[in-house]
C-alpha cells in the first residue's frame, strides 16, 4: 500500500512518528519517575502501617481482656487472654472452633443482647455479665460485649470478655470479712441478725419455733489480763469450737464481740430443748481447758429468748436473751435463765429511772438536805453532812438508795457528784455572805468519782470559784473505794488533804479494810456505820465493834463519828466509850436548807450535862 | 483530550483511507505539533475537531458522520484493549449503565487529567435505557458512535433514538433512548 505513496509523505510520517516517540519517551520517563516517587511513599506508608499495626497487635496481646473474633460461625482470631480464658494450650485449639460452642446455651441470649452493630454503640453501653464455656467444659463468669466489625475482608463479630472469677473471689472474701468474726471464723453480729430475721420469717410461715441463746463468759477479762491477749484469743477460739459441738449443723453459732457468743436454734424439738442445750453449753464450758500450760475453768452465763413467746423481732429477741443472760450472771454465774416479762419490766424501770436522772440534772430536781454533826465534848454542832435528795415531779421523792446505784452504773454519778460539790460550795458561799455561822460541810464521794485522778483539781477549782476556804469542806470516802489501787488512792488523798479540806472514811466497818493501808490514809475521821449504832444497845457484838473502832480511831489519831444515833441510850453508851461526834435522828434528821440555817443561827446543841460525860 | 483518542483516530484514517489522506488532513489542519501525537500525551480537543473538519473536506462526509464512525471504531478498539472491563457483563444495557459509575471512574484513575462526560442512566423498564450525555466538549456524536459500537459488540436488537437537548450553562446535552427487542 505504501508503494504508491509519495516519498515526501512517508518521510513526513516518519518524522511525525519519531517526534511522537520522543515525546512518548519523555512522558514515559516522567511517568516512571512519578511512579517511583509514589512507590517510595507507599513503602514508607506501609512501614508506618506495619508499625502501627504492630503496636495494636501488642496492645491486643497484652490486654487482660479476652478478645476473639469469629466470622461465618468460626473463630478466626483470639488473643492470649482468650487462650487463657478458654483454657487453650495453643492457638490452634481455639482457632477454627465453632464460636457458639464457647458460650453455653443459657448465655446465648445475653450474648446477642450484648453484641452491637458498631464499636461506638458498644462503648456507650455497660458490659453485660454472662458465662462462657471453656474448652474443658468448665463455665466462667465474664463481663462481655461484642460488636460487628470487618476482619480480613469479612463480616465478623469481635467478642470482648473480662474474667470475673478473681473479682468474684475478692467480693466473696470482702463479704466474708463483713459478715464473720475473723478470730473465730464464726458469723458476726450482722450476719447473725440477718439469719435470725430470715429464720423468724420462716418460722412465721411454717408455725415453727426458734430460740436465741446468749452466752457471756465469766471472768474472761481476768484471763486476758493475766495471760495476755494471745491466750485470751485462743480461749475464744476454743469456746467457739465447743459451742459448735453443742448444737446441730443447722443451728448458728455467732460471736458478737468480746466474750459474747450467741446461738440460734432453728426449730428446736420441744420447748425443753433450749434449756437442755443451755445446760449442755454450761457443762461443756465447765470442762477445764489448758491455756499457757495451766488448767482454766471457764464458765459462762446464759440467757435464752424464744420465738414466738418473746416476740418476732430479731433485735428484740437478741436483746431479751442478753437481758436474761444478765439476770443469770446476777444470780450467780454459770447458770442460765429464760427471758421473762418481769425482767423486761425491771429493765424498763431502770431505763426510766436513768432517763429520769438525766432530766433531773437538766431540770434541777436535785436538792441538798443537811444533817448536823454534834461534838459530844461540847454538845455543839460542829459540822453537817450534805445529803442528796431527788424531788421528781413524776416519781415523787426518790430515796437515794434507789437512784444512787443506778447512777453509779450509768456513770451519771460523776456528773451528779460534780453537781453536789458545786452546790455545796455555792451554799457555803451564800451562807457566809448572809452571815450564817459556818460549820464544815461534808459531801459523799462515789467510787467512780474517786477513780478520776483529777478530783483534787476539781475540788480546788470549785472552792476557788466560790471563794470558799478549804477548811469548810470535807469529803466522805467509803472504805471500799480506796482499795482497788491503794497506792494511787493514797496519793490522791494526800493531794486532797494538801488543799486543806478534811477527809473521813464513811461507813467504816462494813467493808474489808486493810488496816495497814488505813494507817497510811491521811484522813481525819472514821465514821462508824449506822448498822452498828442501831445494834449497840441490844447486840453485844455491835457494842464490841464500836468500842474497837473508837479505840482504833484514837490510836491512829483520828476522831470517831457515830452515825444513825436515834436514842438517848445509844448516845450515852457512845459518850461512855469516848466517841467524839454523833449524827442521827436523836439530834436531828436531815433538814432542808432554811432549817439548817435556822439551826446554825440559833446555836442550838446538846446539853453536855445530859450526856453525863467527863466534863459534866 | 487524551492522546489515545488522537492516535486511534489517525489509525482509523490511515487504515481506511491511506497514509496520504492522513498526511493531507494533518497538513490542512495546521496542528501545533504537526500531528506527532502519542497515546499517553494530552492535547487540546479542538485539534481533534480540526482534524475531523479536514477529513470532512477531503471525503465529503459530514463531521457528524465521521465522528460517529470513529466512535463505533473506538469502541471496538476499547473492547480489545480493555477486555478486563467486559468481564461479568452480559449485555449492552448492563455495560452502558456502568460507564459513568465504573468505567470512566477507572479511566480517571489511569489518567487523572482525563476530561470525561457525565452519562446518567435510567431504566424506565427492563427493555429500555435512557442515557443523558452532558459535557462542555459537545461530543454527542462520539457518544452516539460509542453506543452503536457497544450494541454491535453485544450483538443485540436495540434501536437508538437521539434527542439533542438545550445547552445547560456550558454543557452540551444529548439524550439517547434505547429500546431492546
Ligand atoms: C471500554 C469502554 C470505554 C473506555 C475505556 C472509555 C475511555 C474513554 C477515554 C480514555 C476518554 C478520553 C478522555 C479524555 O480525552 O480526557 C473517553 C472520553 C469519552 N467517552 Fe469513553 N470510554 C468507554 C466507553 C464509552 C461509551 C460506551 C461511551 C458512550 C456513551 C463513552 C463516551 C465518551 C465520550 C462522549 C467521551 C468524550 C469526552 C466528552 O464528551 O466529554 N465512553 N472515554
Amino acid at each position: 500500500m505504501t508503494a504508491d505513496v509519495p516519498d515526501t509523505v512517508i518521510s513526513r510520517s516518519l518524522m511525525r512518528e519519531r517526534t511522537a516517540r520522543k515525546e512518548a519517551e519523555t512522558l514515559l520517563e516522567q511517568k516512571s519517575r512519578e511512579l517511583y516517587d509514589i512507590n517510595l511513599n507507599l513503602r514508607s506508608l506501609n512501614a508506618h502501617l506495619e508499625e502501627s499495626e504492630g503496636r495494636y497487635r501488642t496492645l491486643v496481646e497484652m490486654i487482660p481482656d479476652a478478645i476473639w473474633i469469629h466470622s461465618a460461625g468460626r473463630v478466626v482470631f483470639a488473643n492470649p487472654a482468650a487462650y487463657t480464658l478458654f483454657g487453650a494450650n495453643t492457638p490452634e485449639h481455639l482457632l477454627g472452633t465453632d464460636a457458639l460452642s464457647l458460650v453455653p446455651a443459657s448465655s446465648r441470649h445475653q450474648m446477642l443482647e450484648g453484641t452491637y452493630s458498631d464499636i461506638a454503640a458498644a462503648q456507650c453501653q455497660p458490659r453485660c455479665s454472662l458465662q462462657v464455656e471453656r474448652l474443658d467444659g468448665r463455665l466462667v463468669e465474664v463481663e462481655f460485649f461484642g460488636c460487628a466489625i470487618r476482619f480480613d475482608n469479612a463480616d465478623s463479630i469481635m467478642n470482648v470478655a473480662r474474667d470475673l472469677t478473681e473479682r468474684r473471689a475478692h467480693e466473696k472474701a470482702m463479704e466474708y470479712q463483713a459478715t464473720h468474726d475473723l478470730l473465730t471464723g464464726l458469723p458476726n453480729r450482722a450476719l447473725f441478725l440477718d439469719r435470725l430475721t430470715h429464720t423468724i420469717r420462716r418460722a412465721e410461715r411454717h408455725g415453727s419455733r426458734l430460740a436465741v441463746i446468749f452466752v457471756d463468759l465469766d471472768k474472761f477479762k481476768a484471763v486476758n489480763d493475766t495471760l495476755g491477749h494471745s491466750f485470751g484469743d485462743e480461749l475464744l477460739r476454743i469456746v467457739a469450737a465447743e459451742l459448735k459441738l453443742c448444737v446441730r449443723e443447722s443451728d448458728t453459732v455467732a460471736r458478737l464481740g468480746g466474750d459474747e457468743f450467741v446461738l440460734l436454734l432453728d426449730d428446736p424439738v420441744g420447748p425443753t430443748m433450749p434449756g437442755a442445750i443451755a445446760e449442755r453449753i454450761g457443762a461443756r464450758l465447765g470442762v477445764p481447758v489448758m491455756l499457757a500450760g495451766q488448767e482454766h475453768i471457764v464458765t459462762g452465763s446464759i440467757g435464752i429468748s424464744t420465738y414466738p413467746e418473746d416476740g418476732g423481732d430479731a433485735e428484740v429477741l437478741l436483746r431479751q436473751a442478753d437481758i436474761a443472760m444478765y439476770r443469770a450472771k446476777e444470780s450467780g454465774r454459770n447458770g442460765f435463765q429464760f427471758f421473762t416479762e418481769e425482767m423486761q419490766r425491771r429493765i424498763d424501770a431502770r431505763v426510766a429511772l436513768e432517763q429520769g436522772l438525766y432530766r433531773a440534772l437538766q431540770r434541777n430536781e436535785f436538792v441538798l438536805h443537811y444533817q448536823p454533826q454534834v461534838d459530844l465534848a461540847s454538845g455543839r454542832v460542829i459540822g453537817m453532812e450534805a445529803l442528796l435528795r431527788w424531788q421528781s415531779p413524776e416519781l415523787g421523792l426518790v430515796p437515794p438508795m434507789q437512784f444512787i446505784p443506778v447512777a453509779e452504773e450509768s456513770n451519771l454519778i460523776v456528773t451528779i457528784g460534780q453537781w453536789v460539790l458545786e452546790q455545796a460550795c455555792a451554799t457555803l458561799r451564800r451562807w457566809q455572805n448572809s452571815g450564817v455561822p459556818l460549820v464544815p460541810m461534808a459531801i459523799n464521794v462515789a467510787a467512780s468519782q474517786f477513780a478520776n485522778q483529777d478530783l483534787d483539781k476539781l475540788v480546788r477549782s470549785t472552792l476557788e470559784r466560790h471563794a470558799v476556804a478549804p477548811r469548810w469542806l470535807s469529803l466522805e470516802l467509803t472504805e471500799g473505794l480506796s482499795m482497788e489501787d491503794p497506792e494511787s488512792s493514797i496519793a490522791l488523798m494526800n493531794r486532797l488533804k494538801a488543799i486543806g479540806i478534811t477527809l473521813s472514811i464513811d461507813d467504816f466497818g462494813t467493808g474489808y479494810s486493810n488496816l495497814s493501808y488505813l494507817k497510811r490514809f491521811p484522813v481525819d475521821k472514821l465514821k462508824i456505820d449506822q448498822s452498828f449504832t442501831r445494834g449497840l444497845t441490844f447486840v453485844p457484838e455491835d457494842g464490841a465493834i464500836i468500842t474497837a473502832v473508837i479505840r482504833l480511831a484514837h490510836s491512829l489519831g483520828l476522831r470517831a463519828v457515830a452515825e444513825g444515833v436515834e436514842t438517848i441510850e445509844q448516845l450515852r453508851m457512845l459518850t461512855a466509850e469516848g466517841c467524839d461526834e454523833i449524827q442521827g435522828y436523836y439530834f436531828s434528821r436531815p433538814v432542808p436548807e432554811e432549817e439548817m440555817i435556822a439551826m446554825l443561827q440559833s446555836g442550838i446543841g446538846l446539853d453536855p450535862a445530859m450526856l453525863g460525860n467527863q466534863s459534866a | 483530550m487524551k492522546g489515545v483518542v488522537f492516535t486511534e483516530f489517525m489509525e482509523m484514517v490511515e487504515s481506511r483511507m491511506g497514509l496520504d489522506v492522513l498526511d493531507r488532513i494533518i497538513t490542512e489542519a495546521a496542528l501545533p505539533n504537526d500531528g506527532a501525537y502519542t497515546s499517553i500525551g494530552t492535547y487540546d480537543h479542538a485539534e481533534l475537531v480540526r482534524l475531523v473538519t479536514a477529513l470532512s473536506n477531503a471525503t465529503g462526509l459530514s463531521t457528524q458522520q465521521l465522528i460517529f464512525i470513529f466512535g463505533e471504531q473506538l469502541f471496538q478498539r476499547f473492547s480489545v484493549g480493555y477486555s478486563a472491563l467486559f468481564n461479568n457483563v452480559r449485555n449492552a444495557f448492563d455495560f452502558l449503565s456502568r460507564i459513568d459509575g465504573v468505567i470512566h471512574v477507572e479511566v480517571r484513575k489511569l489518567y487523572p487529567d482525563a476530561e470525561l462526560p457525565k452519562l446518567e442512566c435510567e431504566r424506565p423498564s427492563t427493555n429500555e435505557l435512557t442515557i443523558l450525555y452532558s459535557s462542555p466538549r459537545g461530543f454527542g456524536d462520539l457518544a452516539a458512535g460509542l453506543i452503536a459500537g457497544c450494541i454491535k459488540h453485544f450483538d443485540e436488537p436495540i434501536s437508538v433514538t437521539r434527542t439533542d437537548l438545550e445547552k445547560l450553562d456550558t454543557c452540551h446535552r444529548v439524550r439517547f433512548d434505547l429500546v431492546r427487542g
